[in-house]
């Protein structure tokens, strides 16, 4: 069974908490002002300039020597929005490192662009990415990714609880049963451990 | 004087130089961030510089550059497009589009635009801050005199209509 991403555990635990967006991009206008529509839109925000930066930040750099960020609070990242167009590592390239990393794959990804070109639209959204948004970005773009992550959140938080409804329930003959240790079976497949 | 700023601001608009992205950042200003819009222009004016004055160099390669010439002007674009400088971002395509074309010379000649309509947008946003500033300036003064104002006429019912010879607010005990 697929281990359920850390990030959506957080928010379905705790509504109360911000969720953390990294934003990605090189232009220091950009970074200023997506900064600006991320806090206004009540996320929490880290931005960095460039892909190798963002994937340092996720703790996926190749560099062991590479010091990690630590901005002290160890936050999980919920959303990751970054640049289409950036020198070196190009926003696509960052997009499918993450979606070929087990660990930050469940993470969303927007890809923010000033060019419309429809071709480069398809294929990051077939590469894994969650929106493409024309720059310039607006507030209401934001708002709109703010409520569709949310209900991806809960509407995963939501299908893990009723898998976990659908365990087997196990015979009543446990009760005798002095091992108390035995763990239900992690998915439905799996079949039941023997009992007496 | 806020019409007249109010005025200069709508000016712009009307006359083409900003578009609905500048209005973006202005709604984005708050009291916790009252210079936001001006902290961002200053940005712009900065990363102006170094992109005119590569693309200007650029441009005296022989031969020149168009994939180069092309990545600059398209950043530079970017930085329009964040400000809502639309003027300069017109002017941007335009080159962008006679780079694709391998035109040289018009390429040259669009460029001399760029850098005009840049030139025009800084100096009327330079003045509309500088506008912006004295009349804040001045309502500083205006509510403190409002303030004043109203102390003296507490004042003058405390002493029974007499007024007082100093201008200092006083309490009534």
């Amino acid at each position: 069974m697929e281990t359920m991403n850390v990030c959506c555990d957080q928010i379905a635990s705790s509504n109360s908490n911000q969720l953390h967006v990294l934003a990605v991009d090189d232009s220091n206008i950009d970074r200023k002002v997506i900064e600006k529509l991320l806090k206004v839109s009540s996320f929490k925000v880290t931005v960095v300039d460039s892909g190798s930066r963002a994937l340092e930040y996720l703790g996926l750099e190749d560099d062991k020597n590479s010091t990690r960020f630590d901005d002290g609070s160890g936050l999980k990242v919920n959303l990751i929005m970054t640049d289409y167009s950036m020198p070196g590592m190009t926003g696509f390239e960052l997009l499918k490192k993450i979606k070929n990393s087990s660990a930050l794959k469940e993470i969303p990804v927007v890809i923010m662009s000033s060019e419309n070109i429809v071709t480069r639209i398809d294929r990051c959204l077939e590469e894994g990415a969650e929106d493409y948004l024309l720059k310039p970005v607006k507030l209401s773009d934001v708002r709109r990714l703010k409520d569709s992550i949310l209900k991806t959140a809960g509407d995963l938080s939501r299908k893990r609880k009723r898998n976990d409804d659908r365990l087997p329930v196990l015979p009543s003959s446990l009760s005798c049963h002095r091992n108390l240790n035995i763990s239900p079976p992690a998915s439905p497949q799996q079949p039941t451990p023997k009992l007496c | 004087m806020l019409r007249q700023i109010a005025n200069t601001r709508q000016s712009l608009f009307d006359q083409g130089y900003l578009d609905e992205q500048f209005i973006q950042l202005e709604e984005l200003q708050d009291n916790s961030n009252p210079n936001f819009v001006e902290e961002v222009v200053t940005l712009f004016y900065r990363d102006s510089a170094r992109f005119l004055s590569r693309l200007d160099q650029a441009l005296e390669n022989r031969p020149l550059d168009f994939n180069k010439l092309d990545g600059l002007m398209h950043q530079f674009k970017g930085s329009s497009t964040s400000i809502g400088a639309k003027k300069v971002k017109t002017e941007c395509t335009h080159f962008r589009n006679y780079c694709n074309a391998r035109n040289a010379e018009e390429c040259k000649r669009t460029f001399q635009n760029v850098k005009k309509e840049y030139t025009t947008l800084r100096k009327k946003l330079e003045a509309y801050f500088q506008l912006s500033k004295i009349c804040n300036d001045e309502n500083e003064d205006i509510s403190y005199t409002w303030v004043h104002e109203y102390h003296w006429d507490q004042l003058s019912k405390c002493n029974g209509g007499e007024r007082s010879s100093t201008e200092e607010p006083q309490v009534c005990t």
